[in-house]
C-alpha cells in the first residue's frame, strides 16, 4: 500500500484528508450494489456507482445507461457473495474481488451460476463510488486460461 | 500557517497543471494496453512490469490473479497473435483512466486451444509519474453477444 501525496493533492473534489479506506465498508458497499440490482432499486444503484462506470461481462461491455436498462429486466431469486478480498491500492482507490452465486428464475426454469467478480472503487467528491466492474462466470473446474 | 497554506496552494496549482498536462489521449492509452499484451505475448516479464503495477488484480473465469500469477501464466501461454478493437477510454480524474475493448486472441494455454474473442477492460493509475495497469479483466464473449 502506498501513500501518493500528489494524488491526494491533485484530486480536486475529493475529500482532502480522507481516512484510509475501510475494507469492511467497501465490502458493505459492494453488497449494497447487488442488493440494489436484485431489488431493482435504481436510485440506490446510482448512489453507489459512478455515472461513468464501465462493466465488462461475457455478453458485453456496459455503461450506466446499459445497466439501468438491464436491471429491471433481470430477476435474481437469490444472490450469495463470498470470498471477499480487498486491495487498497491507494488512499483513493480500493479493489475488491469476490465470488457471486446468482440464482435466476425465468419461465419456470431456475438456474444458478457462480462468477468471479472484481470492482474498483474510487473516492470521488467525498464518497466512494464503483467506477469499474468485471464479472466472469467461473469456468468448469476453473480450467480455462487467464489473460 | 499562512506560509504553509501558501506553499500548499502553490503545490496544488503546480501539480495540478502537471497532472492535467500529462493526461493521456485514447491513442496513448491504447499503445500502453497493446504494450502490456505484446510483453505478455513475448513472455517478457520485465517489459510487462513496466506497464503493469506490482499490485495489480486480475479477474478471469478461472479465478483471480496477481502479478505472480500473471507471470506464471505468461509462461503457459503460446500466443500467436492478438488484435485489439473497439477501444474506449473513460477518464477517472487526473490520475486514473479506465479502458475497455475487444481482443481477438489466437493461441494455446497449457497446450490447449484458447483462441477466441474476449471482452476486456483495465484501469490504469499513475504510479510515481508512470501509468500502470492496476486492474484487468477479460472473458470470452458469450455466443451471440
Amino acid at each position: 500500500m502506498k501513500f501518493r501525496a500528489i494524488t491526494l493533492i491533485t484530486s480536486a473534489g475529493t475529500a482532502f484528508a480522507t481516512a484510509t479506506p475501510d475494507e469492511a465498508a467497501i465490502v458493505a458497499k459492494e453488497n449494497a450494489i447487488w442488493d440494489a440490482a436484485q431489488h431493482k432499486r435504481l436510485d440506490q444503484f446510482q448512489q453507489l456507482v459512478a455515472p461513468t462506470v464501465r462493466a465488462v461481462f461475457a455478453d458485453g461491455i456496459m455503461t450506466m445507461a446499459n445497466e439501468l436498462q438491464a436491471i429491471p429486466k433481470r430477476t435474481m431469486k437469490s444472490v450469495r457473495l463470498g470470498n471477499f478480498n480487498v486491495v487498497l491500492a491507494d488512499w483513493l482507490i480500493a479493489i475488491v474481488t469476490y465470488l457471486a452465486t446468482v440464482e435466476t428464475a425465468s419461465g419456470g426454469n431456475e438456474t444458478s451460476a457462480t462468477s468471479n467478480c472484481g470492482s474498483l472503487w474510487q473516492m470521488q467528491y467525498g464518497r466512494w463510488q464503483a467506477i469499474f466492474h468485471g464479472e466472469a462466470e467461473m469456468a468448469p473446474a476453473s480450467a480455462a486460461p487467464s489473460h | 500557517m499562512k506560509k504553509l497554506l501558501s506553499y500548499m496552494m502553490t503545490a496544488l496549482i503546480a501539480t495540478s497543471a502537471i497532472s492535467f498536462a500529462a493526461a493521456p489521449t485514447e491513442e496513448q492509452m491504447m499503445e500502453k494496453e497493446k504494450g502490456a499484451w505484446q510483453a505478455f505475448k513475448d513472455k517478457n516479464a520485465d517489459a510487462f512490469k513496466k506497464f503493469v503495477s506490482a499490485e495489480m488484480v486480475g479477474v478471469y473465469d478461472d479465478g483471480m490473479s496477481d502479478m505472480a500469477k500473471e507471470l506464471a501464466d505468461m509462461q503457459k501461454w503460446d500466443m500467436k497473435s492478438f488484435e485489439i478493437s473497439n477501444f474506449k477510454q473513460t477518464a477517472e480524474g487526473p490520475n486514473g483512466v479506465a479502458v475497455t475493448y475487444v481482443v481477438k486472441v489466437e493461441g494455446t494455454y497449457n497446450g490447449k486451444d484458447a483462441s477466441g474473442t474476449y471482452n476486456a477492460g483495465s484501469v490504469w493509475v499513475k504510479e510515481r509519474g508512470n501509468w500502470k495497469a492496476i486492474f484487468h479483466t477479460n472473458m470470452k464473449q458469450a455466443a451471440g453477444s
